[in-house]
């Protein structure tokens, strides 16, 4: 390029010669070299300026087409020539470098920038080594993958590129890296692979990368801040997988205090009154009045009810934990009201629930002995939670292909910051008036989410106090047909 | 009904404490067999009128037993099962156990399922003798229903599902036994079908379709017909 550049300067000079004065000759070549190291450098610049000094010597200087220099002011025209031409070489040569430097540096500042974005998106380790991988690769236009090497083996876990495939030499290099931190294609002794491997700190990922000859350091820095980056952001992750265990551990913990606490109040409470009150009739009973040994009777009837139903309430529990066996069924939800309903009127015989139905009720697809006994609960609930001046009433609606039940009790109500407990296990309201084992909210919970239903709390309700739960199952009666009467 | 034997497959002695003490106050009379084989023995030689079976026994599957007590007698069996496990009340119906009690039982309700159980079975429904169900009184000879001496209009399969569980009132009727007894054995699975007749029936017969007295719901298992306890 330069010597063609030079050449069409001497071209120009020698059809122009006989015309211009011969002191005009060296400033047309001058503009050929300045022209070839502003556009190539400074080592082309001393290239062309060498190049120009010889041909306008050969062609221009007597005696013309020698190279044979005699004059002082030759030995000058050349000195200048060399001057400018290395000159603006080196100058431009140092703008482009800036500029250059100032591209890769905004280049390297936009993948970091984004990997850290990336990063604070990932949820999972998953996650963070693909996005690692995806910026590795990003930063140089290579190839980067990620390896897991928890339980001792390397697994392929991400790649920049489907594409992307591990030689053998390149799985040697890895399982290197995973016990030494590092391994390099290029460190002496190896032959073969492609990508370079990292060991992420304090952790069992390699990530491997390609690089590129004569790479400069503004990209290798990049790449050790983007894996140190990721490194970070893995064990952030991991103390927050350990935070949560330890908080569910706690939880478990809680639980298990909160049920032994249960058990020794609400195994004993009732046995307490069962064993009082048969061992009174069996030593005092001929003392006792007839109505006292009916009364003490009934006592003990109504204490094991409870306690039958508080070990019901406790298989529940164990279950709901364990996994349900779900039995879904086309079932009449009116059904499940009213048996609901007689339980609970069976349980507190001196306690009234009303019943309010709709004109139109679907038959819904659900399991009706968990739907049955999750009412029965918020009823029990309803019940225990309000004065037994009040009714409490159950009402069943139909909207938007929602089955809805609504339990309704005139009680106190719920504290609003209280709402959200209620449904935890072993949770009692600080109402007074409240006596259950603190079981049956949470068992209704666990039932409504295991049948795709939901459990919700209003209180107050309706603007006065007291509490309402609606139980809301999907209608799903479209499905398989509606039943038909033949006999119309 | 005095005089009854009854034979109790029980193998916890407190249970068969107090089921003697009651059931002898009540005027039957008691066998009592721990497990499997002693049972079966039992029932053959002495052929009680009535077994109470525990499912849950030391020595066999409380079903097996009554699978084979089934095959061999024709004898009627209340099962007793644990609260909660609607599958396995189903399954002992469906083998031919009459009627299940839950434990823990209150006395009043076992001994209602007992006399129940012991009145002569008349599952035909073409019987000809007229049913009285509370206030209903149900006339199979002439498809007739009598509500408080006024009659009721009843669609055939409602006429059909109310003397089937009139004539057998007191005991439950599984889902599958009532659908296969109406509908035939291809439509055991139309439960959707069984819900819609009986809400109508309800509609009809009951005196609050609300809180029905005369149809009771048994969930998950089935329906009973309630007479009068």
């Amino acid at each position: 390029m330069a010597t063609l550049l030079v050449a069409a300067a001497v071209l120009a000079a020698y059809l122009l010669h006989p015309n211009l004065p011969a002191s005009s000759i060296p400033l047309v070549l001058l503009l050929a070299v300045l022209v070839a190291s502003v556009r190539h450098g400074f080592w082309v610049g001393i290239f062309a300026s060498v190049l120009a000094f010889l041909a306008g010597n050969f062609f221009f200087v007597e005696p013309r087409f020698t190279f044979f220099v005699h004059d002082l002011a030759d030995w000058l025209t050349l000195g200048v020539l060399l001057a400018a031409g290395a000159t603006t070489g080196f100058l431009v040569g140092r703008l482009r470098e800036e500029r250059d430097t100032a591209t890769l540096r905004a280049r390297t500042l936009a993948a970091l920038a984004k990997l850290t974005s990336d990063l604070s998106r990932a949820a999972t380790p998953e996650n963070v080594r693909t996005a690692l991988v995806d910026n590795l690769a990003g930063l140089d236009r290579g190839q980067a993958v990620a390896l897991n090497g928890d339980g001792g083996e390397l697994k392929l876990t991400a790649k920049s590129d489907e594409r992307v495939t591990l030689d053998y030499e390149d799985e040697v290099a890895a399982a290197q890296a995973l016990r030494r931190g590092t391994a390099d294609p290029v460190a002496p002794g190896w032959t073969g692979g492609r990508f370079a491997f990292r060991l992420l700190r304090n952790s069992a990922t390699v990530i491997g990368f390609t690089e590129r000859q004569a790479e400069r350091p503004e990209i290798e820095n990049t790449r050790h801040a983007m894996l140190e980056q990721a490194g970070l952001a893995l064990e952030k992750l991991e103390l927050e997988t350990e935070a949560r265990a330890a908080e569910a551990k706690a939880q478990r913990e809680a639980l298990r205090s909160a049920l032994l606490t249960s058990l020794s109040h609400d195994l004993r409470t009732p046995l307490a009154t069962i064993l009082g009150g048969v061992s009174s009739l069996r030593e005092l009973g001929d003392a006792m009045s007839p109505e006292a040994r009916s009364d003490t009777l009934l006592a003990v009837e109504q204490e094991a009810d409870r306690l039958a139903r508080y070990v019901a309430n406790l298989l529940h529990m164990t279950r709901l934990t364990t996994g349900l066996n779900l039995r879904a069924e086309w079932i009449d939800p009116s059904d499940t009201v009213r048996t609901a309903v007689e339980r609970a009127s069976g349980a507190y015989p001196d306690r009234r629930v009303e019943i309010t139905l709709p004109a139109i009720i679907p038959v819904i697809h659900c399991d009706p002995v968990l739907l049955e006994q999750a009412l029965f609960n918020v009823i029990d609930n309803a019940i225990t939670a309000s004065p037994t001046s009040f009714p409490v009433s159950v009402s069943l609606r139909v909207q938007e292909g929602l089955v809805s039940i609504c339990v309704e009790d005139r009680g106190p109500g719920i504290a609003k910051e209280e709402q959200v407990h209620i449904f935890e296990p072993f949770f009692r309201g600080s109402q007074s008036g409240w006596e259950g084992s603190g079981l049956g909210l949470a068992i209704a919970r666990g039932i409504m989410d295991a049948i795709g239903g939901t459990i919700t709390v209003e209180s107050p309700w309706d603007g006065l106090p007291g509490t309402r739960m609606t139980l809301s199952v999907p209608e799903r009666s479209e499905k398989g047909g509606g039943p038909r009467d033949s006999d119309h | 009904m005095v005089g009854r034997e009854i034979l109790i497959i029980d193998d916890e002695p407190q249970i068969q404490r107090f089921l003697r003490h009651a059931l002898e106050a009540a005027g039957y009379h008691l066998l009592f067999a721990e497990c499997g084989s002693k049972a079966l023995q039992l029932a053959a030689s002495v052929k009680p009128d009535l077994i109470i079976l525990d499912l849950g026994l030391p020595d066999m599957d409380g079903k097996v037993l009554l699978g084979q007590l089934r095959q061999r007698l024709e004898i009627p069996v209340i099962v007793l099962s644990a609260r909660d496990d609607e599958a396995e009340k189903v399954a002992a119906l469906d083998l031919g156990a009459n009627d299940y009690v839950e434990k823990p039982f209150g006395i009043g309700e076992l001994l209602a399922r007992i006399r129940a159980a012991l009145r002569p079975r008349n599952v035909q429904i073409d019987a000809q003798e007229t049913i009285r169900l509370g206030t209903l009184s149900i006339d199979p000879a002439r498809h007739q229903v009598l509500k408080d001496g006024i009659e009721v209009k009843l669609t055939p399969t409602e006429f059909e599902l109310l003397l089937l569980l009139g004539s057998n009132a007191g005991r439950v009727l599984t889902h599958r036994q009532i659908l296969t007894k109406i509908w035939g054995p291809a439509h055991t699975e139309d439960m959707a079908y069984l819900r819609v007749f009986m809400r109508q029936l309800r509609q009809k017969v009951e005196r609050d379709p609300a809180r029905p007295t005369l149809l009771v719901t048994e969930t998950g298992v089935g329906y009973r017909a309630r007479n009068g306890y």
